[in-house]
């Protein structure tokens, strides 16, 4: 009987401790899952899969380490897994959806080349390879500091500075003069 | 390279993100599949335990729970040992070696007991899957 109120408690926990981590990473989860799949729907099954299996691994969780880190460790992941799955590879993979948004004022040029800009970085971001990819992704977009990426993505902290130094370069080469 | 970079936070969310959120919906839609999730373990733990009534070999009791439409350990063979092997860490189950080798499990009467509490009281959360499966894990 100990057992089970034990766990009882122990599942209100647990989903309130679900809720705080939906409510503090949900939109960050679903862009970083983006940003792997360049999909709006399967970003959102995974995000979803994500949670789940975070509550299914919540005992896992040590005290020490930093939540978000553990969180993005599980999402990463079980991005890459869906990745390498049989599935993935039946289906179509999809080209970037770089919504456009509509030039608000006609006339505004300056704001218009802004936005060119923008939407050149992003395409030309979301076309690097994975590995490059994910570097740039996590440490522009999300500000992570190397050893976090490194931590993250589990690759040592030289890894993660040759694949940014490249990246950048590929980058580089893509944008060409625009730098 | 580096100026332009450090415009990517603003510049993805004007472009690919702008269509994406995270609303209460999509909560309360993970918290409902969070629910099913535990039920569906739960029915499971509950074919496992019920299955080993008699003495059978792992195999057997992956066969018969296929056999009754349960396909989780369907590609993964190794989870359901990994449960076996925590449910007799709990003394729920005791395990014989058969003359050929192959390994046999049945229920204690610690296990019968647990068993009985999930069948009849339809208590929740007596014996979870994810806390046997995850015993293991680092």
């Amino acid at each position: 009987m100990e057992e089970y109120i034990e766990n009882i408690v122990d599942t209100a926990d647990k989903n309130n401790l679900i809720d705080e981590m939906m409510r503090s990473f949900g939109e960050e989860i679903l862009y970083l899952m983006y940003s792997y799949v360049k999909d709006k729907s399967i970003a959102e099954d995974l995000t979803q899969e994500v949670f789940v299996k975070c509550y299914q691994k919540l005992h896992t969780y040590k005290q020490h380490s930093k939540m978000k880190t553990w969180v993005w460790r599980i999402a990463i992941n079980h991005c890459k897994d869906y990745l390498k799955s049989w599935y993935k590879r039946k289906v179509i993979p999809s080209e970037v959806e770089v919504a456009l948004t509509p030039a608000r004022e006609s006339g505004v040029e300056d704001s218009v080349v802004r936005q060119e800009e923008d939407e050149e970085l992003v395409i030309a971001v979301m076309d690097l390879p994975i590995h490059y990819r994910e570097v740039i992704y996590l440490f522009y977009f999300e500000e992570m500091s190397i050893k976090e990426i490194s931590s993250v993505i589990d690759q040592n902290i030289n890894t993660v500075k040759t694949r940014l130094k490249r990246a950048k370069q590929l980058l580089k080469e893509q944008l060409g003069g625009m730098i | 390279m580096e100026e332009r970079l450090k415009n990517l936070k603003k510049s993805m969310k004007k472009t690919c993100f702008s269509q994406l959120e995270f609303t209460e919906a999509n909560r309360n839609q993970i918290h409902k599949k969070i629910e099913k999730e535990v039920e569906d373990d739960e029915m499971i733990l509950l074919a496992v335990l019920q299955l080993l009534l008699e003495e059978k070999t792992g195999h057997d009791v992956a066969k018969q729970l296929r056999s009754r439409g349960i396909l989780k350990f369907e590609d993964e063979e190794g989870l359901l040992y990994t449960v076996l092997h925590a449910l007799e860490q709990k003394s729920y189950l005791i395990v014989r070696w058969h003359s050929d080798y192959s390994k046999m499990y049945k229920l204690t009467s610690k296990g019968r007991k647990v068993l009985k509490k999930m069948e009849t009281k339809r208590v929740r959360g007596v014996l979870k899957l994810s806390n046997l499966t995850g015993m293991y894990e680092s």
